[in-house]
């Protein structure tokens, strides 16, 4: 199922990485929620902010990379922890393939608010 | 080594964490960065949800950010803000730590045995990164507080 095909290494290795870019990556979120491109943290939370960089194609790439990223990092983080609380097979598939599907459930969902502003979408 | 100071392989739920038996510093460091790496984590499910509510409309998200705008709900998102912050920071230094770098060479071991890891640069970059980490959480606290809830500015 998707997760039993890397190895633990490589996993971890990805780990490593997603978490650089989130780094970089979050740091733009939080600039542009306090001083990038707006004055203050209420002027960055007014709809018509949020609207406009949902709209602007650089903006919500940026975004969904980022989600992207989390999805990962966070899941497979999730599955680490999991893993280390009981060693049995059962229980290892388990953890391996729910946590494959709520990472893959948060990236859809989060997926379907910038692709439907992408098409228009919105009020 | 006295039996009392061998090392159990701890069981349980979340023992294993928060048991220090051999209090060091990168220990808590450690325990820290999952407890952050857990509460972002859950916070990021709770977001996506919160910033589809801009589909609705003008309204509906108008309505979520006043509701969340109280001393509660931006203590809540302060300690989100500093457990990101700080669970992202610290992964640099693990990054570095797990990469080689500044851990220090190997030395012949002597009495009483301290690893050169915990004596070398990355001890010195652990306190960097701590202190840059109380720097941006007080910007937190001043964006989330002073200027929005009291409005300072
Ligand atoms: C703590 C204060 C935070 C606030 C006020 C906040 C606010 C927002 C807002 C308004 C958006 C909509 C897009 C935009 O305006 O740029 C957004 C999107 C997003 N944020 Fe945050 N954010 C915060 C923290 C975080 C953290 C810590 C993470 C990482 C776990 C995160 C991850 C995301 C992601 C992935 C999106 C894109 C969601 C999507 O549309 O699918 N945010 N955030
Ligand atoms: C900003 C850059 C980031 C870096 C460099 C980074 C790095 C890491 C590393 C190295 C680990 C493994 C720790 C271990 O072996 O115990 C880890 C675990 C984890 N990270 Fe991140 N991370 C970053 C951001 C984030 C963010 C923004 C989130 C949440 C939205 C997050 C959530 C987690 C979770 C849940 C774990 C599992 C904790 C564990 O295994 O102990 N990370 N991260």
């Amino acid at each position: 199922m998707g997760v039993d095909v890397m190895r633990e290494s490589t996993l971890m290795w990805l780990q490593y990485i997603t978490g650089l870019a989130i780094l970089v990556l979050g740091a733009i979120h939080f600039a542009s929620l306090t001083f990038f491109q707006v004055s203050n943290y209420d002027q960055a939370l007014l709809y018509g902010t949020v609207v406009g960089r949902y709209t602007n194609i650089a903006w919500a790439s940026a975004l969904e990379l980022f989600l992207a990223l989390l999805s990962y990092h966070v899941f497979n983080g999730f599955r680490v922890i999991l893993l280390e609380l009981r060693q049995d097979g059962l229980w290892t598939k388990a953890v391996n393939v729910t946590m494959f599907l709520a990472g893959l459930v948060v990236l859809l969902y989060g997926t379907r608010t910038i692709a439907l502003f992408m098409m228009g979408g919105g009020a | 080594m006295p039996a009392s100071k061998t090392i159990r392989n701890m069981r349980g739920w979340l023992a294993g964490w928060f048991r220090v038996v051999q209090v060091n510093f990168e220990r808590w460091l450690y325990a820290l960065h999952r407890l952050a790496g857990v509460i972002v984590g859950l916070y990021l499910i709770a977001h996506i949800v919160e910033t589809s509510e801009t589909l609705v409309g003008p309204e509906a998200w108008d309505s979520t950010m006043a509701f969340l705008k109280n001393p509660a709900a931006h203590t809540g998102l302060l300690i989100i803000a500093a457990a990101a912050v700080y669970h992202g920071l610290n992964g640099v230094r693990l990054y570095l730590a797990a990469s080689g770098v500044g851990i220090g060479r190997p030395v012949r071991p002597e009495w009483p045995y301290t690893p050169v890891s915990l004596t070398s640069s990355q001890r010195n970059l652990a306190w960097i990164f701590i202190a840059v980490t109380v720097v941006l959480i007080i910007y937190a606290f001043y964006q989330l507080f002073m200027i929005s809830l009291w409005g300072w500015m």
